[in-house]
């Protein structure tokens, strides 16, 4: 038992000693006193902020309402992603007529849509959702198309002597082949939504964590700017170590082709 | 006439622009519920042969008259699982849900010598094994022609016996035609009623054996019969 727990113990270790060193070199800074606490509040002023505002679940709010527009344009974005990916194998003929289309817009950085769709769609959630899907859609449909393109097909064509259908070869060959590169095009994708939203809210938002920062910065309160900024790593972190966990869960036992 | 007729069958593919004739007017008789087996050196055309009858390839011409129901299964030289499925999975693969039957398909995970393995992955079995799991999957299908190509090529030498029985065994149960591609001159004299020698593209010669298995590849006609298929071969160019 203690032995099964060391290699875990030696494995948090280490985060939390550059963690620790971080905090003690930005100690360091703030005590000598050359820079203002204005640009730079101290850990312990921050530390402070952060148990305040997670107390008054000020922290909590703006969390889950940048939390629900992420889920709900990922959720979206996967959705078109996958039947355009589907369409796409389907119909290969249409490769040639979206291939420029798709590469246009992939250059295009959904945060310079926000002015056109605030003309078209208002501030309200439907604009901050088609940032969300813009940003989160193309590497899922790039993932899912390379993951469908990329099954053996000497197993297609066990498949076909062993007469099945073409719905099955989908369901149980192609499918089932693809799944490694679908999550890890998801997994992509949702810190690219992240981003993307935080970007947002500062544009075109009065709720969310990226409204919480410019807010904050608007009041000269810098601590609470950097409570905002460690919030939206820890939920970015914690939602990828979650996709994480499930892309393990599901394709672990995977292990000859490389998923760890 | 219920077995497999090939007529005039050709075959040639195109590399480099260079048209290279595979199959020059095939002519072979493939009788029902018998092991017919084809010899040949590499390259003579045995897996495009076998590519044709499963439908996986087009013949340039000729024509393949198979009889109606036809339920094919084909092992291929490499065992083409599937590597996310573990071997109860993949042995059932080509099954519908109404078709799988547990008892059928323990008995012939034990008669492969797959007993233990039912839940690990490809990857965690040996070749062997996995050529095995294969042939279970093969034979649980229940096919009315079942097409080998060099299938027990990997196996060492008592695997390779093993399993030379087994399909003796569920050959004679089930009733199944098979036509299994080899280049051991020994696999192919233990295992079929007919032997058929494939060289320049076209069916070289043919023997038919009637004694019973298991068979003694050291009686006096066995080695002429050998001797007969060494010289075939030999005379291919």
């Amino acid at each position: 038992m203690r032995n099964d727990r060391l290699p875990l113990l030696r494995g948090m270790l280490a985060p939390l000693i550059g963690i620790f060193a971080l905090l003690l070199l930005w100690h360091l800074v703030c005590s000598l006193g050359h820079i203002s606490p204005y640009v730079l509040p101290s850990p312990q002023k921050v530390g402070q902020t952060f148990l305040k505002m997670a107390r008054s679940g000020e922290i909590a709010r703006d969390v889950l309402v940048s939390f629900r527009r992420v889920i709900r344009g990922f959720g979206i974005a996967f959705l078109l992603a996958f039947l355009l990916a589907v369409f796409r194998i389907a119909v290969p003929i249409s490769e040639r007529f979206t291939a420029a289309f798709i590469q246009f817009f992939r250059s295009v950085p959904p945060i310079s849509l926000i002015p056109l769709l605030i003309l078209w769609c208002g501030i309200g959630e439907q604009t901050k959702t088609i940032i969300i899907i813009l940003a989160a859609f193309f590497p899922m449909y790039l993932a899912i198309v390379k993951g469908f393109t990329s099954y053996d097909p000497k197993l297609l064509e066990m498949a076909r002597v062993f007469s099945c259908s073409p719905l099955r070869m989908f369901l149980r060959i192609i499918l089932p082949s693809a799944v490694p590169d679908i999550l890890l095009g998801m997994r992509t994708s949702l810190g690219y939504a992240w981003r993307a939203i935080i970007g947002a809210e500062m544009v075109a938002a009065s709720t969310g964590l990226g409204h919480m920062i410019l807010f904050a910065q608007q009041m000269s309160r810098t601590d609470k700017v950097i409570v905002g900024i460690l919030v939206i790593g820890i939920a970015g972190s914690l939602t990828d170590w979650i996709l994480g966990c499930l892309i393990r869960r599901l394709v672990g036992r995977r292990a000859a082709h490389g998923w760890d | 006439m219920a077995g497999i007729e090939l007529v005039q069958l050709r075959k040639a593919y195109t590399v480099d622009q260079r048209r290279i004739p595979i199959l020059n007017g095939l002519d072979l008789s493939i009788p029902e519920k018998a092991i017919t087996v084809v010899l040949g050196k590499s390259g003579c055309g045995k897996t495009t042969l076998l590519r044709l009858i499963a439908g996986l390839e087009a013949p340039d011409s000729g024509q393949i008259v198979l009889p109606g129901n036809q339920r094919t299964a084909f092992v291929f030289q490499e065992p083409r699982l599937l590597p996310w499925l573990p071997v109860l999975g993949n042995v059932q693969f080509p099954l519908k849900r109404a078709e799988i039957q547990p008892d059928e398909t323990r008995w012939m995970l034990r008669t492969v010598g797959l007993t233990g393995f039912e839940r690990a992955l490809p990857h965690q079995l040996s070749g062997g094994m996995q050529q095995r799991a294969a042939l279970a999957r093969a034979l649980l299908y229940h096919p009315t022609l079942i097409l080998m190509d060099e299938p027990f090529a990997a196996l060492d030498h008592f695997t390779r016996a093993d399993m030379q029985q087994a399909l003796l065994d569920i050959q004679q149960k089930t009733s199944a035609s098979i036509l299994f591609v080899t280049h051991s001159i020994d696999e192919a004299m233990t295992l079929g009623n007919k032997l058929v020698i494939l060289a320049g593209g076209v069916i070289r010669s043919a023997y038919t054996l009637t004694n019973p298995h298991p068979r003694d590849l050291l009686e006096p006609e066995m080695i002429d019969l050998r001797r007969r298929i060494i010289e075939d071969l030999n005379h291919t160019h």
